[in-house]
């Protein structure tokens, strides 16, 4: 879905297979559908120019406004832990860059996210339709209440930390239905939460990371 | 060379003032802007222009009494014009910079230095003039160094009148305005023959200066403080603000706020909007916009709502109001009385407007920092509560180095003794990864004893969890059948787990998010009756009135662990506070080191041999001097409840007495004839402080208003007033020897001071109150023997 001349002469297409086989592969992330786009999306055009340099290292990049765009791995695990190859509609919360919403839209059919900062949303939006992403939807609006008229989602990303999940998001959520959300600060994302509803009871669990290898703990 | 003293008198009283103002001004805009610790990091660093100073008074042409005034004259003109422009320096041409990322992003720890010595310049100015005064007027030091403290003193006292009115930027540019009026006297009153250029300079500055008293300046907090965020929102307005000596308050509304921890996720009604309450740009609490009109059935499907369905509650008593929100959780489960302690009036003032007039009569607010509450208090209650304990989506590396009083051992034993038979006690927290947080309180309260000294056992703590709170339950005797049945059934029907059981039935059925390893470690805890150290990558131990640093949880050893499982990037985002007083440290003793240096090379000393006891004895008691005042601030802000009231009675009160030590050290030193006996004498007072310490704390904490700070003021008196002879003696004794021993005095004991700073908060962090104490006592008695070698092998 991006143009193909992106594919060509593109200085960065190395320093993305590098992300790809050391930061993602490596470290766990087997999905191929999810491998293949998080190699296509040019994660440069993602991050302020300032700071094109670090857009493949391994670690989030700030954007502005507070925000930032995940660490690639957590991108890709997120991506991964919500079997994106079984999902039709995705409804992402926190657009941010759109980078996140840009890999969603090279597996499922078509994704929704929302971003509360309008500043944010004008330049995702644009930048979304430059890289011809024509199955991502954005909306200017408080996610708390998701996006009613394309509601029930197979999956929905949230992606900063949240304090309680919104009803409105629940309820938004397929029976069979995956939410993601992560546990941290804006720089280190600690965990990756799962909830999961099932014949209307609604699960969680944590998902712990390959690089967070449990502690050594007790005597 | 004859001066008009006076007027050298004056400026060293003013200046001395300034000093203090402006550091703890900068402090506040520091604190506001970045985190409480980056903003003490941030000035510790910058008081390194007092060192610096020593070098530059060396070089400075002050033969003649006209070379003398013109260079004073021209160092207040400069030090007048640079303090409003730092501010714009800072704010134009370095930028603002992020302290979250200073580790790892090469620009962004570029600009931290850079506002380093943007802001140490004033620093180093105002420590030239006050070292050159004392240079010049060396025979009169006892004098000199006690004007010196006696106005730093009073500085600190007025700093803390002026927040309540002014934002801390403010204050700063006073500061600027003040000095380049001084400027102006000092020039009418010490140059005879007119000088148009110095005028017509002084005349400008005061110009400027005046008109930067009236131009906002904002203080634009960092990117990834919660306000910025929150202020980032299409409606977002702010509806109050006001400075205060705790910090800024400020209102935010905005449709998109809304507040709900520990909330079930099958909760399917409207979780309702409502205003968010900062101090210093971090969330401090919440308020329902229109509580009367509002469905609050939210509040009771949350895991924070558990206790409240074990029984009827009469008598609660609220450790944090939260805003109001938590009065409305109280409310809406029908207690009779709530007690709410908050320290801050103005916080109080917000809360109060919230309550409606019905409801007064239920609700006791107190203003009185929670723990001076529970340590005053004769009142017993059938429920002691404590809401979610930090903002979500913040480590508490943020506030690693942050005194909590409130959450140490000492002050949970004072919440369980302030329960009813049967009582209990409940506290929530976010699940941190890998957990520290919850376990941490887990152990702080399974430490607690009962009146026969009994630990408390594991039937009388049950807790429960959502995907991302956990709210933990004392209680005051066992649980009962009945209670437990109560919990099951809240939990299922809020689909919650009980992870923690009185019979020991932990069920996780829909959460699962603690792994076995940790619910082996909670079993541990649990099980501890002999108060044993559990091997945990982190430090779980109880933080204590000692040591009141609870979110420290970084065991120095351990670092080689850390690296290889968590990376150094992640450690210190996640733990950032307590690198940061590392880097400090690392980066002081760096400057120290050139100083060191240069004032060895190029200060001239008649003698190696007298630059060597210089070293010694200036670097001695510069940082004995700041492991006291620092160790001092911590305890004392228990008995106040408040950092910057600590900050400014200790440094005034032992500043102050150090001041009238000084200034009778010349004529004491007669009864003490030897030398090296008021070093020892220090050494016992420290001894003796640190033997009574606890009792003296618990009766200050007991004492009200004016009696708490004169009973603290007498306390402290006779300490200072020892601890200020020292430096006067030291520099009246050695400038005999030689007059260039002043400077040199004043880098080696600037450098060792600001080393003292850094060093403190290191010793305090990781060792407590009573080590750093000790280590002082044993820098000033190793001093006091080295003194009476000197003396004794001197008059041999």
């Amino acid at each position: 879905m991006i143009f193909l001349f992106l594919g060509f002469n593109d200085p960065y297409k190395s320093s993305r297979e590098r992300m790809v086989n050391i930061q993602i592969r490596a470290r766990g992330v087997k999905n191929e559908f999810v491998l293949k786009a998080m190699s296509r999306v040019p994660r440069h055009l993602f991050v302020p120019k300032s700071r094109i340099n670090e857009a493949y290292n391994d670690g989030p990049v700030p954007i502005g406004y507070g925000q930032t765009i995940s660490q690639p791995f957590i991108v890709a695990y997120m991506t991964e832990v919500i079997e994106p190859e079984k999902c039709k509609r995705v409804l992402e919360i926190g657009t941010g860059s759109g980078y996140q919403a840009a890999i969603l839209a090279e597996i499922v059919d078509s994704v929704f996210t929302i971003e509360i900062i309008t500043e944010l949303y004008k330049e995702s939006k644009e930048r979304l339709e430059k890289l011809g992403y024509k199955n991502i939807k954005v909306k200017n609006a408080d996610g708390y209440y998701g996006w009613k008229e394309y509601a029930p989602f197979n999956a929905i990303v949230v992606t900063a930390a949240a304090e309680f999940v919104p009803p409105p998001l629940i309820e938004q959520l397929k029976d069979g239905g995956k939410m993601v959300i992560p546990v941290g600060s804006p720089f280190y994302t600690q965990n990756l939460v799962l909830i999961e509803k099932k014949s209307g009871k609604i699960y969680s669990k944590n998902l712990i990371p390959v690089r967070f290898v449990p502690f050594v703990r007790g005597k | 060379m004859k001066v008009k003293i006076n007027s050298y008198q004056i400026i060293l009283f003013i200046l001395s003032a300034i000093v203090i103002s402006n550091q703890i001004s900068l402090i506040q805009y520091f604190a506001y802007q970045q985190w409480y610790n980056f903003a003490s990091v941030i000035i510790s660093l910058a008081l390194f222009g007092f060192g610096v100073s020593g070098l530059i008074i060396s070089r400075l042409k002050k033969e003649t009494l006209d070379e003398l005034n013109q260079t004073i004259q021209r160092i207040l003109i400069l030090c007048g014009f640079y303090i409003p422009l730092s501010i714009l320096i800072e704010k134009y041409i370095i930028g603002s910079f992020d302290s979250y990322l200073v580790f790892f992003d090469i620009g962004e720890t570029i600009k931290f230095f850079l506002v380093v010595f943007n802001y140490s310049i004033p620093f180093c100015l105002l420590a030239t003039l006050i070292g050159l005064i004392f240079t010049v007027l060396a025979e009169k030091i006892g004098t000199l160094y006690f004007l010196n403290l006696i106005g730093s003193g009073l500085g600190g006292i007025l700093v803390v009148y002026l927040l309540w009115f002014f934002e801390p930027q403010k204050i700063y540019l006073l500061n600027g305005f003040q000095i380049s009026l001084l400027s102006l006297i000092f020039y009418y009153i010490n140059f005879e023959k007119r000088r148009v250029t110095l005028l017509t300079i002084s005349l400008i500055v005061v110009t400027v200066n005046f008109i930067f008293l009236f131009i906002p300046i904002d203080n634009i907090p960092s990117q990834f403080k919660l306000l910025s965020r929150v202020k980032n929102f299409p409606d977002a307005k702010v509806v109050f603000e006001k400075s205060t000596p705790y910090g800024k308050v400020e209102i935010i509304s905005s449709s998109l706020l809304r507040y709900s921890p520990g909330l079930s996720l099958n909760f399917i009604d409207e979780i309702p909007k409502g205003e968010a309450i900062f101090l210093n740009a971090e969330l401090a609490g919440f308020k329902v916009a229109n509580p009367i009109e509002t469905n609050l059935k939210f509040l009771q499907k949350s895991t924070l709502s558990f206790p409240f369905v074990l029984k009827q509650m009469n008598h609660v008593l609220l450790l944090n109001a939260s805003g109001g929100i938590e009065i409305n959780r109280a409310m809406i489960n029908n207690v009779d009385t709530v007690y709410l302690t908050e320290k801050n009036p103005v916080l109080i003032k917000i809360i109060s407007s919230h309550l409606e007039k019905n409801e007064s009569n239920r609700i006791k607010i107190i203003n009185e920092d929670p723990r001076i509450f529970l340590e005053k208090s004769k009142l017993a209650f059938d429920f002691i509560f404590h809401p979610v304990i930090e903002p979500v989506g913040y480590s508490a590396g943020l506030y690693s180095v942050q005194e909590k009083f409130l959450f140490t051992q000492e002050a949970f034993q004072k919440i369980y003794e302030a329960l009813n038979e049967n009582g209990y006690f409940s506290i929530s927290c976010y699940i941190d990864h890998p957990p520290k947080t919850f376990l941490k309180l887990l152990n702080t309260i399974s430490a607690i004893r009962d009146v026969a000294g009994r630990k408390i056992s594991r039937n009388q703590i049950l807790a429960i969890n959502n995907w991302n709170v956990i709210t933990i339950v004392l209680k005051k005797g066992a649980f009962n059948s009945e209670e437990i049945e109560k919990a099951e059934k809240f939990s299922l029907e809020n689909q919650f787990d009980i992870l923690m059981h009185p019979l020991n039935r932990m069920n996780l059925r829909f959460n699962s998010v603690i792994d076995t390893q940790i619910l082996e470690l909670i079993e541990k805890i649990l099980k501890n009756k002999n108060g044993e150290q559990f091997e945990y990558v982190f430090n779980l131990s109880q933080s204590t009135d000692d040591k009141p640093y609870f979110s420290n949880f970084i065991i120095p050893s351990k670092l080689k662990i850390y690296l290889e499982q968590i990376s150094l990037r992640n450690l210190t985002y996640s733990e950032v506070g307590y690198f940061l007083i590392w880097l400090a440290f690392v980066v002081v003793l760096v400057f120290s080191a050139i100083l060191i240096f240069f004032a060895f090379n190029f200060i001239k000393v008649k003698s190696k041999n007298l630059k060597l006891i210089l070293l010694i004895y200036f670097s001695t008691i510069g940082l004995a001097f700041m492991f006291i005042e620092l160790s001092l601030i911590q305890k004392f802000t228990l008995v106040f409840s408040s950092d910057v009231f600590a900050i400014s009675f200790v440094i005034t009160l032992l500043l102050i007495s150090s001041g009238i030590g000084s200034f009778f050290s010349n004529k004491i030193s007669y009864f003490f004839r030897k030398f090296h006996s008021v070093f020892i004498l220090i050494s016992l007072s420290l001894m003796l402080f640190l033997f009574f310490s606890q009792q003296i704390v618990d009766l200050l904490i007991e004492l009200n208003g004016f009696a708490k700070f004169f009973i603290s003021g007498l306390l402290i008196f006779p300490l200072g007033f020892f601890m200020g002879m020292p430096f006067p003696s030291g520099i009246r004794k050695f400038c005999q020897m030689d007059i260039n021993a002043v400077p040199f005095a004043w880098a080696i004991n600037g450098s060792f001071s600001v080393m003292g700073s850094a060093g403190s908060i290191i010793l305090l962090v990781n060792c407590g109150f009573i080590f750093t104490i000790l280590s002082a006592a044993v820098l000033y008695f190793l001093l006091g023997i080295f003194i009476f070698i000197k003396e004794y092998f001197a008059k041999g």
